[in-house]
């Protein structure tokens, strides 16, 4: 019983005390530039997570049988694979998502958080954990995502998951959608994550 | 002639990478503290950007389209660029043990920046001609140097500032970031008639 | 020398496994996104011509531009008789390329306008996309109108504070439109 306990753990903190985003400061690329719209923070969030849990799998698998100095280009290539196929499986089934996250996708590939976890975790933990953490990191990073990007499209676009809230005359702050809103959001969230947590 | 100018200023200013396009933010943000380091950054980043466009350039048109692999593009690019810096890091190492005191620990980080990996990609989508994707990863490496001195000197000054502890560090450089993309939007519409 | 082929038998292994997963991959999905591609070429110049009982995307005729670039006009007919054809054409916007399908009447009149691509900055120059805005090219051809902003002495309205947007969408109609003059005839050819 004390696996289930210790993978829910793993789990948890993947998603709060050790969120991606807004503690380890990881994978920010994709963070700022696709959150214009929850949607996109959803979409972009569980494209991550599949990769970040097939990698995990696959590389806590083979932990044993990687030697050390061989270990980054294997990485990759596991990584790359499960990109590869995310790519090609959006194209497929859900084009617009495809073509709003657009270069992105394939730059899964360089998202720290994958590379960082295999280094870090999976290569040294059994699958059980490794698939709690990847959950758990995967979890942590959409739930960051979908929070910058509701208040970038509140804001930026007067809209939530594409549906208007305010009236016809609500001016939006473009700003918000455009890249200096993104970092304005980014850093005053991690200010506020840091606040929270230096309370406690 | 005219196209490779707009190129080459559209990519340094107008959508500089780092500012505009959310690449290369990782080695952005973390080497940043120090004019010194961001300078070695920068040129390093350049030259990797420079020459990746061009080898993932060759790889694209004389393997994966005579072929119709394209779909491989993701998966055959970032192992040419782990490849190649791997390959340099050994050449500095044996002829100029000098550079690779200065630039030696930021070239191995280079390989995960994502704008190598997106300037590959985007050469390929664009469909750029050699030229053209030289002076786009030429330009692209310039922009990423030019934001990350600017974003330095700036912090070299806020040592001397009195922030609030919960947004030192990450907050504050995300802050004065977004004041440099700001600027930088002045740069839109640059070539419009 | 052992370690050597350890450490490059592991990666040749991986490369395998790998390359097989893709290739399964593809196969399955390749057919799925062409037929996604081809779907929304034919519902785009649906939306463009005036109605048709046959099927435009069938006949095509392509025609080089002076850049060298193909166009590809796709007729819709009646009873055998042309009612339009649809097009794509092309501009350089603030932000990169836009897209644009066009459909005009034999006679060259613009029937129906969709953007396919455009990356304009938004909530500014992406208005360009409301159909309040590209119904003012509707019926219009290139006697009618003077094919610029109103600004610039022309007769279409500009999006406010998006002269770059609405002025490169408007070009690039026109040039349309008087590429297709240019081919007319070899287009309606009656196959």
């Amino acid at each position: 019983m004390g696996f289930l306990f210790r993978s829910g753990e793993i789990f948890i903190k993947g998603v709060w005390r050790e969120n991606p985003t807004f503690r380890l400061v990881l994978g920010m690329c994709p963070s700022l530039a696709i959150s214009t719209s929850v949607v996109n923070g959803f979409g972009m969030g569980m494209a991550a997570t599949f990769v970040l849990l097939g990698s995990n799998i696959m590389v806590s698998l083979v932990r044993n049988f990687t030697p050390s100095k061989a270990r980054i280009p294997i990485f990759i290539i596991i990584i790359s694979t499960f990109v590869t196929i995310v790519e090609l499986f959006t194209e497929a089934f859900t084009p617009g998502l495809h073509k709003a996250l657009g270069i992105f996708i394939p730059l899964i590939v360089v998202n720290c958080i994958i590379l960082a976890r295999a280094e870090i975790f999976a290569s040294r933990e059994p699958i059980l954990y490794s698939i709690a953490d990847a959950l758990g990191m995967g979890v942590g990073f959409t739930l960051a995502l979908m929070l910058i990007s509701a208040i970038r499209e509140v804001l930026g676009n007067g809209t939530i998951l594409g549906r208007p809230i305010f009236g016809p005359d609500y001016d939006p702050a473009i700003v918000m959608i455009l890249a200096p809103g993104a970092f304005l959001t980014m850093g005053l969230l991690i200010g506020l994550m840091n606040y929270i947590t230096r309370k406690r | 002639m005219e196209k490779i100018i707009v190129i080459f200023f559209s990519v340094v200013l107008i959508n500089n990478f780092v500012l505009s396009r959310f690449l290369g933010l990782c080695p952005f943000l973390g080497v940043s503290r120090e004019s010194g380091a961001a300078l070695s950054m920068g040129l390093a980043v350049t030259f990797v950007m420079t020459m990746a466009s061009i080898v993932t350039w060759f790889f694209y048109y004389f393997f994966l389209v005579p072929y119709q692999l394209e779909f491989l593009q993701t998966i055959v690019f970032i192992l040419v660029i782990a490849t190649f810096v791997q390959f340099v890091e050994m050449v500095m190492a044996k002829t100029s043990p000098a550079l690779q005191e200065a630039l030696g620990i930021y070239l191995p980080l280079i390989t995960t920046n994502c704008a190598v990996l997106g300037v590959s990609l985007l050469n390929v989508r664009e469909g750029y001609s050699l030229i053209e994707t030289t002076v786009n990863g030429f330009g692209g490496g310039l922009g990423f140097t030019v934001a990350i001195l600017l974003m330095a000197n700036i912090r070299e000054r806020l040592e001397f500032c009195d922030i609030p502890e919960c947004m030192k560090g990450f907050p504050i450089s995300f802050i004065v970031t977004s004041m440099l993309a700001f600027s930088f939007f002045g740069f839109q519409g640059f070539f419009s008639k | 020398m052992r370690e050597f082929f350890q450490l490059a038998g592991i990666l040749a292994l991986v490369s395998v496994l790998s390359a097989w997963a893709l290739s399964y991959t593809y196969s399955i999905t390749k057919p799925i996104i062409e037929i996604k591609r081809y779907q929304k070429k034919v519902e785009m110049i649906a939306l463009v011509l005036p109605p048709f009982d046959n099927q435009p995307e069938k006949e095509m005729v392509q025609i080089s531009n002076e850049k060298g670039e193909t166009v590809e006009f796709y007729v819709g007919r009646k009873n055998g008789q042309p009612t339009g054809v649809a097009f794509k054409g092309g501009a350089t916007g603030y932000g990169g390329k836009i897209s644009v399908m066009i459909g005009v009447n034999p006679e060259g009149r613009v029937y129906g306008i969709q953007i396919l691509d455009q990356n304009e900055t938004p909530g500014l120059g992406n208005k360009i996309t409301q159909p309040s805005f590209i119904k003012q090219f509707l019926t219009k051809d290139l006697v009618s109108s003077r094919w610029e902003v109103k600004k610039m002495g022309g007769d279409f309205d500009q999006v406010t504070a998006a002269t770059v947007s609405s002025r490169a969408i408007t070009k690039g109609i026109k040039e349309g439109l008087t590429m297709y003059q240019n081919n007319k005839e070899k287009i309606l050819k009656t196959g």
